[in-house]
């Protein structure tokens, strides 16, 4: 059996990543305590707390939803099944596997769990990379709440689901090319020895007390589905409250005239935006909120940059990478992703409806 | 000291459920959500209620493997902070602050006071807010207002949006709009003395993506003093002025008086 270690959970990293995740947690909450504390009466803090509020409570449910729905996944669906599921040649394999989020939908951190397992099951590296980078897009809960997010704006929809799609398998193509033959998974994590499996609850797996009867095995699996989702939900959503509390610390204190001159440039909003994606680490199940509310402010365009390039990758899913690929193929498939979402918002942009 | 970190540890799912589940039902409830979000997002919060209390029956049953640290505490800790801040939020409203960060250039009049353009005349290009001019622009596809309502002087009473929607059918009508009043030297500068600027704020989802919508009042002479933020009621003729390439909503010869704040707040 697997040693327990849920790499859902940052409390559970290796010791590095433990201390880097801290710093930034302790930071956060001192920082907000603080403002708070100092500033409560004041109208620009009332606002904050509007603000914020307002973010957290919209995204909220979309979190609850995305953890249940990963949690239901991770429990009833053995990973045998998922490898069943995908063609054996390489190209449809690869286009299956990226569009796999629409079956099983899972957000970027809960997905990077079962990669784990699939890579372990020895699926083909690009596939591997195909579902890792497509599912946290390219699944029926990012859509909706994208569509509620942008007041079903189903150009904005649709086209997040397609670049974000077209952008997996593109990489994975590429990757399946540049690492073909060479070794692309951190040691051991495919011969057996791998010590940060996602969970030691043993899914799949039958009740071995023949006396249990179906209901109740079913009972406990969903409960243990349940669990699995608060798990998640404490493991990723307090990095979207730093992220919302992030947006709505920029919306309170600089002003809209301030963006506008950076939306005059698309290509600087475009890269501004990137790194903002990948600075607040939210999840794609909630990150629309938080990208809808710098409409008016940005470009379009650079709201899709946000949008593509924040599942995929950002800091916290740089560490979790480590967990699963080699650092200089961490490093490759970075250039891979900032460059693909770089080029399609540009594209975007050029398309003149993404102004 | 130690047993009580290590109880909350056990139990930190709990502590990080319940307070927010009992949160989730008194916004819905009291319909202090819209405060924060659209009326229909309602129904948002009831889904996320749901699955909270599925969760916290799941957590009646879980068994903690091993002994959890104190550092177990910091992601319920996080998630936990946007309740003080809702709580802070209580009674909190977009005010004159919001507006001022939000607002994108201030409409003007030309230098001589003149509103005798047309509307369809403009030749400049816009320096306003982008938003506010896409709304107008909008053209056939803008919504037809809703069938106005006029109180006992005949005046037509409409919202600032109302104004937005369909400024050439108001022109020069006696209108009555309630907003929230922002003063400053500026906007007595640009407009004349006692001049200020009426808004309210658009919500597409959340408050977050608030849009400032805004006439300029004149008032008449002898009005009131009132204070900045007030909510006011603002009577007078609706004029829709091009001026230096810009769009101009004025209430001219306005009386104006003090107005409850209406509900909900936003425009949708």
């Amino acid at each position: 059996m697997d040693t327990p270690a849920a790499i859902t959970r940052p409390e559970t990293f290796s010791p590095g990543a433990l201390r880097r995740s801290h710093l930034l947690e302790v930071g956060f909450l001192v920082l907000a305590v603080a403002v708070l504390a100092v500033g409560r009466r004041s109208p620009a803090v009332r606002t904050l707390s509007l603000l914020f509020s307002s973010i957290v409570l919209e995204a909220l449910p979309f979190m609850l939803l995305g953890a249940l729905a990963g949690g239901l996944v991770e429990t009833f669906v053995s990973r045998e099944r998922m490898i069943l599921l995908l063609p054996r040649r390489q190209w449809l394999a690869i286009l299956a596997a990226a569009g796999l989020g629409m079956v099983f939908p899972v957000c970027e951190c809960a997905v990077v769990p079962v990669v784990r397992r699939l890579a372990r099951k020895g699926l083909p590296v690009p596939a591997v990379i195909a579902y890792l980078l497509g599912a946290p897009i390219a699944n029926p809960i990012v859509a909706a709440s994208t569509a509620v997010a942008y007041r079903f704006d189903w150009l904005i929809v649709v086209s997040r689901f397609a670049v974000g799609y077209a952008i997996a398998v593109g990489i994975a193509l590429v990757a399946g090319r540049l690492f073909r033959g060479r070794s692309v998974f951190v040691d051991g994590l495919q011969d057996g020895e791998d010590r940060a499996a996602p969970c030691d609850c043993d899914h799949g797996e039958e009740a071995s007390e023949p006396a249990a009867s179906s209901i109740g095995r079913a009972g406990a699996r969903f409960g243990e589905a349940l669990r699995h989702a608060a798990d998640d939900f404490l493991g990723v959503g307090h990095y979207f409250v730093i992220g919302a509390f992030v947006a709505a610390l920029a919306q309170t204190f600089i002003g809209r005239s301030a963006f506008l001159s950076v939306a005059g440039q698309p290509a600087t909003a475009i890269v501004l935006m990137m790194a903002l994606a990948v600075a607040i680490n939210l999840c794609s199940e909630a990150d629309a909120f938080v990208a809808s509310s710098f409409r008016g402010l940005v470009p379009v365009s650079a709201q899709m940059a946000f949008l593509l390039l924040g599942p995929i990758l950002d800091l916290k899913l740089l560490l979790m990478y480590q967990t699963l690929f080699r650092r200089r193929v961490i490093a490759v498939l970075a250039g891979c992703m900032v460059v693909a979402v770089l080029a399609a918002a540009l594209a975007l942009q050029a398309s003149g409806r993404f102004g | 000291m130690r047993f009580l970190v290590e109880l909350v540890a056990r139990h930190r799912r709990m502590v990080l459920f319940l307070p927010w589940a009992v949160t989730l039902v008194v916004l819905v409830k009291l319909g202090g959500y819209q405060a924060f979000l659209r009326p229909e997002f309602r129904w948002l919060l009831i889904g996320g209620y749901l699955i909270l209390l599925l969760l916290i029956a799941a957590e009646l049953f879980r068994e903690e493997p091993s002994r959890p640290g104190a550092a177990v505490l910091l992601p319920p800790a996080i998630l936990l902070v946007p309740l003080l801040y809702l709580l802070n939020a209580r009674g909190a409203e977009l005010d004159g602050y919001a507006f001022q960060k939000r607002l994108l250039g201030t409409p003007r009049l030309d230098q001589q006071g003149s509103r005798a353009h047309s509307p369809t005349s403009a030749s400049a290009p816009p320096t306003g807010d982008p938003e506010l001019w896409a709304f107008l622009d909008r053209g056939p596809r803008r919504r037809p207002p809703v069938a106005p309502t006029l109180d006992s002087s005949g005046t037509l009473v409409l919202t600032i949006l109302d104004l937005y929607r369909a400024p050439e059918q108001y022109d020069g009508k006696l209108v009555s709009i309630v907003g929230m009043a922002y003063r400053n030297e500026d906007v007595q500068k640009e407009f004349g003395p006692g001049s200020f600027l009426a808004f309210r704020f658009r919500v597409t989802c959340c408050a977050a993506d608030a849009q400032p919508f805004f006439v300029v009042a004149r008032p008449k002479r002898g009005q009131p003093e009132f204070r900045e933020d007030a909510w006011v009621e603002a009577r007078g003729r609706f004029r829709y002025l091009l001026s230096r390439g810009e769009k101009v909503l004025v209430i001219e010869d306005t009386t104006v008086s003090a107005a409850t704040a209406p509900v909900p707040k936003y425009l949708y």
